[in-house]
């Protein structure tokens, strides 16, 4: 259960959030939408308790992060960045073991009891036969599996996600979310920012709506995820259409096109020469 | 060790420790003077267990116990100490063209060693002003990279490479007053690197932080892992990756700073060897740290035995280290795009 209450976060004199407010259960998948710099990267930083608020208060399972130590937030919040490609070639064995490391002793060495939660992690990613290969060897998609695997491994339940299927490809970005989806079966609540309102539709329970520092919306998918919303907050016409697959409702979202195509003020002035 | 792994990789760390006695051994018996196998165990006995009469060849004892045992034990220290700074900072700059220097250690220690031999110090004088200033360079550099807003590693390197090039000037300028009869030539040829002078009182002084600096490194092997991971993501792991770093630098710094002040500079040692232990042993610190301790040192002996025998004179050692280092960093270059799975 994560619980946020009149979070406030500046950087500097510029407020990016502003007395925002929102509970969440487990169990759900949560898909936060919202512009570029509307501060869905800064909200998920200071639930990690990466960014310090100044103020308002964050509780994980009831209990509020600053009175918790680093390690006790990692047993609690996972993060699975934007699909990277690390440097050093470790296996994905090694790197999903380091997500153990945070409730380790500061010399201790990973023993049975780690490499067992991060095989299990592998397992439960379905990902398990990738465990000697080089995490620079494997897809993006399927980089994207291990480090949600990582996250397993740090025994966390809440996993936020920072825009998980940026960099993917088609298919790979419908696998993650697969996933994703399922991992919301097995009792986590997961987080994840996104661009694309398909996702949301598709794969979230609740959508979370952020835009001029606060929340703008924030509930079922269903009724919040709304044409007239998608106007608001991208300035941009859709039609969301229902199509009915093997008696399952599924919801697709299609930009209208424009007979002229939208170009920003900025672009305009900039072709004026002004 | 992972479960597949486990068993070729203790292979490989038995070859590796052979070829490291296998180096130390035969470093004892060439040189000008030889010193046979069976003269070293007859010396080795004499020392321990105080036997009355010397067996061994007539002037054996003086070779083994003054001039070779000291200088091999300092470039297996000294070859350890900078594959090992070079190994933990390229991960933690996550990037693997750092080199132990990068933070201004060598140049420091550099500038220190000038300084001495201007003032007419002493030749331990000299390993004691350079160790002080190559530290002092790194908590200047430290100090510094606080300073900036940037992102910390970043703000790191911007940092060390001011204080490098302010105490290369400062060498330079010492140079440039240096009377250049006795002095610039010491200075010229302490700065090639060399471990021709090399005595045991060198070795006791350089052992103490060259073991500061490694053991802690060795006891956070497995940490050092999370180091290379993105910022942001090992810190929501629960890692105060702060402290961690800040201690990789102060090891490395000890280590680095210790093998500069006795060695001078030593290039590629502590940028190529970190490569080839990759290569044979994989990424995880768990079987890099040892694996850069043993290689390096090995590395640098062998070096240094060529150092000693290709001429009749010494060639210093920073510049054979170039002359094997390049080609082998050509090689991996090359390479280096195939997976060695």
């Amino acid at each position: 259960m994560l619980e946020v209450k009149d979070l406030s976060f500046s950087y500097g004199s510029r407020r990016v959030l502003d007395q925002v407010s929102f509970t969440a259960c487990t169990g759900e998948v949560i898909a936060v939408l919202g512009a570029n710099g509307a501060g869905k990267s800064t909200l998920f930083k200071c639930i990690l308790g990466l960014l310090k608020p100044s103020s308002g208060n964050i509780f994980l399972s009831g209990k509020d992060i600053r009175k918790l130590t680093r390690a006790e937030i990692a047993e609690k919040a996972a993060y699975i960045p934007q699909t990277e490609t690390p440097v050093f070639n470790y296996t994905v064995f090694d790197s999903v073991l380091m997500g153990t490391t945070g409730t380790l002793s500061p010399l201790k060495i990973p023993g049975e009891k780690q490499k067992n939660r991060t095989a299990k992690a592998l397992e439960m990613m379905s990902i398990s036969y990738l465990k000697d290969r080089g995490i620079n060897e494997i897809s993006g998609g399927e980089r994207q599996l291990a480090f949600l695997a990582r996250a397993l491994a740090q025994g966390s339940h809440l996993l936020l996600m920072d825009e998980p299927t940026a960099n993917l490809d088609y298919g790979n970005q419908q696998m993650v979310m697969n996933r994703v989806r399922k991992l919301a079966e097995q009792e986590y609540m997961i987080l994840l920012s996104t661009h694309n309102p398909e996702h949301a539709l598709q794969y979230a329970d609740r959508v979370l709506v952020v835009k001029d520092q606060r929340i703008f919306a924030y509930g079922r998918t269903g009724e919040v995820l709304t044409e007239s919303l998608i106007r608001k907050v991208y300035g941009i016409d859709v039609v969301i259409t229902e199509a009915e697959v093997g008696g399952k409702k599924i919801n697709s979202c299609i930009p209208i096109p424009t007979p002229e195509p939208a170009i920003p003020e900025a672009v305009k002035r900039y072709d004026q020469g002004q | 060790m992972d479960d597949t792994g486990g068993k070729t990789y203790k292979a490989k760390f038995i070859v590796l420790i052979l070829c490291f006695f296998a180096a130390v051994l035969v470093s004892v018996v060439v040189g000008r003077f030889s010193v046979s196998l069976k003269d070293m165990f007859l010396i080795l006995k004499a020392f321990f267990i105080k036997t009355g009469v010397p067996e061994w060849t007539p002037g054996a004892d003086n070779v083994f116990l003054k001039i070779r045992l000291p200088r091999i034990a300092a470039s297996l220290l000294v070859g350890a100490a900078l594959s090992t700074a070079g190994c933990v900072y390229q991960g933690m700059f996550r990037n693997p063209m750092v080199s132990p220097d990068i933070l201004g250690a060598s140049t420091g220690a550099g500038f220190g060693a000038a300084l001495a031999i201007l003032s007419g110090a002493g030749y331990f004088g000299i390993s004691i002003s350079s160790f002080c200033f190559g530290l002092a360079a790194v908590m200047l550099a430290y100090a510094v990279s606080r300073l900036s807003r940037a992102n910390e590693t970043v703000a790191m390197i911007l940092a060390g490479m001011i204080i490098s090039s302010l105490f290369s000037a400062g060498t330079s300028f010492i140079k440039l007053v240096a009377d250049t009869q006795e002095q610039l030539p010491a200075i010229t040829y302490w700065l090639m690197g060399s471990l021709s002078s090399i005595k045991i009182k060198d070795v006791k002084f350089i052992v103490w932080p060259i073991l500061a600096g490694m053991i802690p490194l060795l006891l956070l092997r497995w940490r050092l892992n999370l180091l290379t991971v993105e910022e942001e993501s090992a810190v929501a792991m629960g890692i105060n990756t702060r402290l961690l770093r800040m201690i990789v630098v102060i090891c490395a710094t000890l280590l680095t700073a210790a093998s500069v002040s006795v060695s001078g500079m030593i290039g590629w040692v502590g940028l190529v060897i970190p490569h080839f232990c990759r290569m044979i042993f994989g990424y995880d610190y768990r079987r890099l740290i040892p694996a850069a301790i043993l290689f390096g040192g090995t590395f640098l002996l062998i070096v240094d035995d060529a150092a000693r025998l290709i001429t009749t004179g010494e060639l210093p050692l920073g510049i054979l280290t170039s002359f094997i280092g390049a080609p082998l960093f050509l090689y991996l270059l090359i390479t280096g795009g195939r997976r060695h799975a």
